[in-house]
């Protein structure tokens, strides 16, 4: 639109006037409007007009509604059938299986140690022996005397016994043996329940695992019940070497793939049900072979362990040792100040130690990772803090 | 930039045909003002007694009309003022003051036409230095006699204008809405741009302008 005028006549007259529209957008009745009666009678018509569509259009709405109800009482009624609710179930259970399959670290199972076919079978044989006079023994009311645990101290023996036909390398288990971890478990659980649960368990399938390998476990609260005291009690040989991440260096050969293999099936359940002992393991660990050991405070520079950070971290068990509880791999100190130990083996990261204000937070690098978490007095926190900041200078 | 994301009027019309009457509500509030003046200026204030009914009948048109409307090369826009120009022809008819539909065949001679008031003598210049105020009074004077030159114009000629300056439909637009060729529609408007120049007086000319 141009605003110069054209004269009449021209080949531009098809092209808006702009003096004649700003005299039409001036114009009086430019701001004309229809009177508000007449607005709403035109509204209110067409109000009416489109209401039998809109009821219609509800009423499709309605039956569309009631016809899918219907559908679903339907297949609901279909449910009550026996046939289709058991199928039902059926894949209720295994995608609930699949679920929780589905969030379990692949390497756990692949990573785990193998043992040889004949060493396998010996454990499987010896354990099935045991696990079956722990069931005779209980049905008949004889308890098993506390120096002969079973099965986890059976399977330790026949560990042993497989070992010392071994190399001196340790092997890694079989795929098949940590798949059985979790039956040994579940025969550890079954043995605490009533005859019948012992009877059906089936020995000859049972074969035990290291404790990396296995499905995921049950609640700690039931796998501690399930536990022998034998195994709870028992001290942890290769636990912390596992979740540190060493491989069968010498530690690991002093106890013989034997305890390893043998402790498989209450592994997890020390590992689990035991987190006090984790600082303990941790220190033995990092006294067993100093040399390969590093810490350093924060961003500070490395230094090599020695005897003043070991008595540091016998001070820290001796303080937060028993109150260790699990904690969230991810959680954080609420308050927590910058002092943060870490400590590393052959110059990578193992775990460190979180101080604050009336807590402390230990985490070990492992399979798989630990966090644990205790509570502090303030002035045996101030006085941890203290004492490991002197040592960092 | 809020008429960009607003739903247009063929779907808005779509969903009063499917019985939501929410959506005709927005086409009467966006429609309602450009075809009331429309109306009202077609018919000139010797009818402006008419403008009401014309007004309404067109819309109740639309609301009948809504389930057979279907946008068949015409927007709503086109086929509204379609609808309001049929009604205004009926009163003029009723009334007996349109002479004829066909504005070519009685008006377009070669006689000037000439306004029956005086030209004005007070255009000012588009970049004009006056105080806004005085540009204001300027604008309103020249309304005021364009609405009366518009009421001297055949109908035809009337509407083209109409629609084409005051509504924005395009010539091909105004040849759909009146129904007419587009050759039609665009003579139409070249004759009543003319005449209208003339009815304002002899300033509009490019020479006095510049």
């Amino acid at each position: 639109m141009s605003n110069e005028p054209r004269p009449p006549g021209s080949a531009a007259d098809a092209e808006r006037d702009a003096y004649l529209q700003g005299a039409l957008r001036h114009a009086p009745d430019a701001n004309l409007a229809p009177p508000t009666a007449l607005n709403e009678a035109i509204v209110r018509a067409a109000r009416g007009a489109a209401a039998p569509q809109a009821a219609a259009r509800s009423q499709a709405s309605a039956q569309r509604y009631s016809a899918a109800l219907r559908w679903l009482a339907a297949r609901w009624a279909a449910l009550g059938q026996p046939r289709l609710a058991g199928a039902v179930a059926g894949l209720m259970v295994a995608t609930l299986a699949g679920v929780l399959w589905w969030g379990e670290p692949l390497e756990r199972a692949l990573d785990a140690p193998a043992l040889p076919d004949e060493v396998r079978s010996k454990v499987a044989d010896t354990a099935s022996t045991a696990i079956s006079e722990n069931a005779q023994a209980r049905r008949t009311g004889v308890e098993r005397a506390p120096a002969e645990p079973a099965p986890a101290a059976a399977l330790a023996k026949a560990g042993k016994a497989a070992t010392a036909e071994l190399p001196s390398r340790a092997p890694a288990a079989p795929p098949a043996a940590q798949r059985a971890a979790p039956q040994a478990e579940a025969e550890a659980f079954a043995n605490k329940k009533p005859e019948t649960h012992a009877d059906a368990a089936a020995p000859a399938s049972i074969v035990p695992a290291p404790a990396q390998a296995g499905p995921p476990v049950a609640p700690q609260e039931m796998r501690a019940e399930s536990a022998p005291p034998q195994a709870r009690a028992a001290p942890r040989p290769a636990m912390a070497q596992d979740s540190l991440g060493g491989t069968a260096d010498s530690a690991a050969s002093e106890r013989g793939i034997g305890a390893a293999t043998a402790a498989a099936p209450t592994r997890l359940l020390r590992e689990r049900s035991a987190p006090a002992e984790m600082l303990a393991d941790l220190r033995s660990r990092i006294a067993a072979q100093p040399q390969r050991w590093t810490w350093r405070l924060g961003q500070g520079e490395a230094r090599a362990v020695d005897a003043p950070l070991l008595d540091w971290l016998t001070r820290l068990e001796a303080a937060a040792g028993a109150d260790l509880q699990d904690a969230a791999p991810a959680e954080a100190l609420a308050n927590a100040g910058p002092l943060i130990l870490h400590l590393l083996r052959d110059a990578q990261l193992r775990g460190s130690v979180q101080l604050g204000p009336d807590a402390v937070r230990i985490v070990v690098i492992g399979a798989p990772p630990q966090a644990r978490r205790a509570g502090l007095a303030p002035h045996t926190a101030r006085d941890l803090e203290e004492e490991l900041t002197r040592l960092a200078r | 930039m809020s008429e960009l994301h607003s739903p247009s009027d063929d779907s808005l019309m779509a969903a009063y045909a499917s019985g939501d009457a929410a959506a005709f509500e927005a086409l009467y509030a966006r429609h309602r003002g450009a075809l009331y003046r429309f109306v009202r200026r077609l018919l000139g204030s010797a009818l402006g007694a008419q403008v009401d009914e014309v007004f309404q009948d067109s819309w109740l048109r639309v609301v009948h009309a809504r389930a057979t409307w279907a946008p068949q090369g015409a927007t709503f826009r086109t086929w509204l003022f379609t609808l309001a120009h049929h009604r205004a022809i009926d009163v003029l008819r009723r009334s007996g003051r349109e002479v004829a539909l066909d504005a070519l065949n009685d008006d377009d001679t070669d006689e000037p036409w000439l306004p029956d008031a005086p030209a004005w003598q007070h255009w000012p210049a588009p970049a004009s230095a006056a105080p806004q105020a005085d540009e204001l009074l300027f604008w309103h004077r020249a309304g005021v006699r364009l609405l009366q030159c518009l009421e001297q114009l055949p109908v035809a000629q009337r509407s083209a204008f109409l629609l084409h300056h005051e509504d924005g439909l395009g010539v091909a637009e105004v040849a759909q809405a009146l129904e007419v060729g587009f050759e039609t529609a665009k003579t139409r408007l070249r004759y009543a741009i003319s005449k209208l120049r003339a009815c304002m007086g002899a300033y509009l000319s490019g020479a006095e302008l510049t």
